[in-house]
């Protein structure tokens, strides 16, 4: 199949995937009662995920080790300025400057 | 049943996600046309999908074969949060109209907290609920389009730009863990993580990382109601 199309379908795909999890419960319109334990469930998952999608991110220095300072370094830039300031985008913006400086340099 | 097309509240309570949406959206467009990808991919993304940590995270899939299954799995998975948004949203939900629709199609982690963190008095709430998240989808879109046009200004590829991504979720895992619950649960998803990608690699880590929360989740529940 040509590229573009194979984009479309990986689009509609992933799409689906979110869109699937977001209507889930409406589409379940019998069920009005919540068992409890699967509102328990439900304040694990973020924080939890958040664990996962960090180690997700950082899974490429795996396989290519010339990686690993620039990370490491970029990471940590990152946890201590937004330990320091709290702020989501100087936070995020700071570590990727680094992070593409320091490509350079390893 | 009111004829007005938003709610002003609805609108003036989302002010304060407005530019964080606006530039991560930004950043979004700007990274996927760094690497190469033509306008209309990352647009479509962000309309479809419309959530940053997806968005983000599902972008090797572009670059690879299509694995619908594997691909709708791990979208799922990342997007299972969504599902317990709307869960606790549900009796409310249901009680609307039409404006479930997009109430529940654009529901993210911020818009939520806002919805849930309403306490006035609302007489539609439908368009109460359609009116938050729909504003976070224009502001999201909008800066996709702005970071797609700064894109295309690049005079050549920057290297490590999408770091953004690993930046985005350290931050939101230091929020996540600022409480002692989501300490614990997110050392344990990170850890987990981490077992999972070196026993069974890149591809398969996401789906055994749940598998292992799950199961966690399950036996000290069972062990706490013997308790």
């Amino acid at each position: 199949m040509s590229i573009s199309l194979r984009w479309l379908l990986t689009i509609l795909v992933v799409a689906a995937g979110i869109q699937f999890s977001r209507f889930l419960p409406l589409l379940f319109l019998k069920n009005r009662r919540i068992p409890p334990i699967i509102d328990e469930f439900g304040k694990v998952i973020p924080s939890a995920m958040m664990g996962l999608l960090v180690v997700y991110a950082l899974k490429g220095v795996k396989t290519d080790l010339s990686l690993f300072w620039p990370s490491l370094i970029a990471s940590l830039t990152v946890i201590f300025i937004h330990l320091w300031k709290r702020e989501i985008l100087l936070s995020i913006a700071v570590g990727t400057i680094v992070y593409m400086l320091l490509l350079n340099l390893f | 049943m009111t004829k007005n097309f938003f709610d002003k509240d609805g609108f003036t309570k989302t002010v304060p996600i407005a530019a964080g949406y606006l530039f991560l959206g930004f950043a979004y467009g700007l990274v996927m046309r760094n690497e190469g990808f033509p306008s209309w991919v990352p647009i479509l993304m962000s309309l479809l999908v419309y959530s940053g940590s997806l968005q983000f995270a599902a972008l090797p899939f572009l670059s690879q074969a299509l694995h619908p299954l594997n691909f709708f799995i791990f979208s799922f998975l990342i997007g299972a949060r969504h599902i317990f948004y709307s869960l606790s949203l549900i009796r409310s939900l249901q009680a609307m109209g039409w404006h479930r629709f997009p109430s529940v199609f654009a529901i993210t982690d911020e818009t939520y907290s806002i919805i849930v963190g309403d306490k006035d008095k609302h007489e539609d709430e439908g368009l109460f609920y359609a009116t938050i998240t729909m504003a976070g989808f224009i502001y999201w879109n909008v800066g996709t389009i702005i970071g797609i046009v700064a894109g295309n200004f690049l005079p050549f590829k920057l290297e490590g730009l999408d770091f953004t991504l690993t930046a985005l979720f350290l931050v939101l895992f230091l929020e996540q863990i600022k409480t002692k619950e989501g300490r614990k649960n997110g050392f344990l998803g990170l850890s987990f993580a981490l077992i999972s990608l070196f026993f069974v690699g890149e591809q398969n880590m996401v789906i055994a990382t749940m598998f292992l929360i799950l199961v966690t989740f399950f036996i000290t529940q069972r062990g706490g109601k013997k308790a």
